[in-house]
């Protein structure tokens, strides 16, 4: 008890050393902490934005890629699924439920989905969630919107408010589709995952603004018709850019798979979304061993910085130390005393950096959802970051060793004459 | 020898470390209750044998006998406890942790030594009063008690290290030229104080100091180079017996 207590005073005599090495082992520990939770995080966000889907269909491409640009809305889609094949796919007695997704056109920096209204019943987050509506419904107009709760909070959007969209994904688009606005039919409720970010309307509407356009623009000399003319127009759409395939029993997996993959009239593949997941973690698997080894040697470097900080400081401290020698403290206490003083220093350290992750965590949350549609769910220490953490402070403790013995060594040698 | 404080015979020591010096002290006896003045120049052994008779560290061989307890055969462990309840020490200078406070600082050996905890706490009082009353016998009641110890002039940090040498009223009190930081005012005074100390507690004083005007207010005065021999050896090995070393 004394020697803690001593440990604390003598700190507190030197605070502001004391207290950059602290700092240098808590940024250490952010970035290690920091590190392991944002890597688990995304990868609970990925796998919590799609479940419940068996199959993923889409033109002929890697699985990853695949996966990437359907569900998640990173990258772009290589080419279309003509939507006679899409029939010939879900046709399959062993199909359940499907849902056609159109990607390509976009709402001021968001993804517009053309879906049908399966997809508010089909869809499921976080293992089990359904989507729920926070305002309205789903479409049920022909140039009805639904929009995702970030797009509604950003944009500041109401039920029943017109809104126009752009054809391209590109930030900045020149070419729209004015002539045919669409009316805000429904708002989803907030679900952590790129849903939130996407505006929501029907395969027929997606097929209703491209009406006389051709290779990617309004085609030259056409006839400009009217949102009430097209209404009339027979809608079906040519093709969509992926599906979401639910099967009766999983049992049927891999013939479905096999059978997409297989097909013949068009390039098609079939990607299991939880499979595929599983291989893109192995394709990130090494940046993030990279990543933790650079955050290891780090915590490690901070270390050695307050060993080097207590050596340094041995020298003057010889005097204290023959002080509590001449009073009955034994060589012992002084080594007990240093390596307190490491223990409560990376402790210290330990408990600060993990506080500021976790207030990181709060302010960049919001911050990450907007910017890269992660959503990163905060949760408790892990037992493995407990573990990391508990590792810290027992390498801490190892660190103040080598100080600890020295001072003991001069202890012994010092004998009584305090040197100065 | 009832009578004797600190009975050393024969003792032969040699540093462990590269410094290569070897001391004998032949014989030397202490009586109990006397005031014994050592003086010597640097090099005659004298923070050696300080650190033996304060036990921290040990001979390679004879007897030294304290209180009737030989700390020779002692381990290391019940010689840093024989030392914390028995022995008080006053150095030079800088006796003082600079981060605790002056009542911190004098109650510091109590920690390691419950004896002497006891015995401050025998009438019931507080230790923190014990030490307060101390300091302010040795004329620094005025102080707030709180005051960091960096905050003292020399003269008043080395009467808070005599109060830290006698709280708790260890029977053998040992002092490394306390006085030679002080001028010659200072140096009067602060043996009138701590001399008024010691008759109230009947402890023992071993005081080192190369200034002989202070010898003759003490019962006797030994010579260090009559006392010990130190030897010190080159690399060669071979002994050279020198009585003033740099």
């Amino acid at each position: 008890m004394t020697v803690l207590r001593l440990a604390i005073q003598s700190l507190r005599n030197r605070w502001v050393t004391a207290l950059l090495t602290v700092l240098a082992i808590a940024l250490s520990v952010i970035l290690l902490l920091g590190v392991e939770k944002i890597r688990n995080s995304a990868r609970a966000s990925f796998a919590n934005t799609i479940s419940g889907v068996d199959l993923i269909v889409g033109a002929r491409a890697g699985h990853i890629q695949l996966l990437l640009y359907s569900v998640f809305h990173i990258g772009n889609a290589t080419n279309n699924v003509t939507w006679r094949s899409y029939q010939d796919v879900i046709s399959r007695n062993e199909v359940a439920w499907s849902v056609p997704i159109s990607l390509g056109d976009s709402h001021r920096g968001f993804r517009v989905v053309g879906t049908s209204k399966d997809f508010f019943e089909h869809y499921r987050f976080r293992r089990t969630r359904q989507v729920s509506f926070a305002s309205g419904g789903p479409f049920v107009d022909l140039f009805d919107a639904v929009v995702g709760s970030d797009v509604a909070r950003e944009l500041q959007y109401k039920l029943g408010q017109k809104i126009v969209v752009a054809h391209g994904i590109g930030a900045l688009q020149t070419l729209d589709h004015a002539d045919m606005p669409f009316r805000i039919s429904g708002v989803l409720a907030k679900t952590g995952t790129p849903v939130d970010r996407s505006v929501f309307v029907s395969l027929e509407a997606i097929e209703a603004i491209h009406i006389n356009w051709q290779d990617g623009a309004p085609r030259q000399g056409g006839i400009a018709l009217t949102a009430d003319q097209v209404r009339r127009l027979p809608l079906r759409p040519k093709a969509i850019t992926a599906a979401m395939i639910g099967l009766k029993s999983r049992l049927a997996l891999f013939q479905v798979q096999r059978f997409v993959n297989d097909y013949r009239r068009e390039p098609l593949t079939a990607a299991l979304p939880g499979l595929t997941l599983y291989e893109m973690w192995g394709l990130v698997g090494t940046a993030e061993t990279a990543l933790l080894s650079v955050s290891f040697m780090v915590v490690v470097t901070s270390l050695l910085g307050m060993m080097t900080m207590i050596l340094a400081t041995l020298n003057e401290r010889r005097r204290e130390i023959a002080i509590l020698r001449s009073v009955g403290a034994g060589p012992r206490t002084v080594l007990g005393l240093l390596v307190s003083e490491a223990a409560i220093l990376t402790t210290a350290g330990v408990l600060l950096g993990t506080a500021l992750v976790y207030v990181g965590l709060v302010i960049g949350q919001p911050i990450i959802d907007r910017s890269y549609g992660i959503f990163l769910e905060i949760k408790p220490l892990s037992m493995i970051e407990l573990g990391m953490l508990a590792a810290i402070i027992v390498g801490g403790i190892v660190a103040g060793l080598l100080p600890a013995w020295r001072a003991y060594r001069l202890s012994l040698a010092d004998g009584m004459t305090v040197r100065t | 020898m009832s009578n004797a404080l600190i009975d050393i015979s024969n003792v032969d020591f040699t540093w462990p470390s590269a410094r290569a010096f070897r001391l004998e002290v032949a014989k030397l006896e202490v009586e109990v209750g006397s005031r014994v003045f050592l003086v010597g120049p640097s090099g005659s052994g004298k923070s050696t044998l300080l650190s033996l008779i304060c036990g921290i560290v040990r001979p390679q061989a004879g007897k030294i006998s304290i209180l009737g307890t030989d700390i020779v055969q002692l381990s290391d462990v019940q010689r840093d406890r024989f030392r914390a309840e028995h022995i008080g020490v006053v150095f030079q200078q800088f006796n003082l942790l600079p981060y605790g406070s002056l009542v911190d600082n004098v109650l510091l050996p109590l920690s390691f030594a419950p004896e002497r905890m006891a015995r401050v706490r025998a009438n019931g009082q507080q230790a923190s009063d014990d030490a307060r009353r101390l300091l302010s016998a040795l004329g620094l009641g005025d102080l707030p008690a709180g005051m960091p110890a960096s905050d003292l002039s020399i003269g008043q940090q080395q009467r808070v290290a005599v109060a830290r040498a006698l709280i708790g009223s260890p029977e053998l009190v040992i002092a490394d030229e306390p006085t030679s930081a002080l001028d010659r005012v200072a140096q009067d005074r602060f043996l009138d104080l701590i001399f008024e100390q010691l008759a109230a507690t009947q402890a023992t004083l071993l005081m080192v100091s190369h200034d002989e005007r202070l010898a003759e207010r003490f019962d006797r005065v030994i010579d260090l180079q009559d006392l010990i021999t130190v030897r010190h050896v080159d690399e060669a090995g071979e002994a050279g017996e020198r009585t003033v070393a740099a």
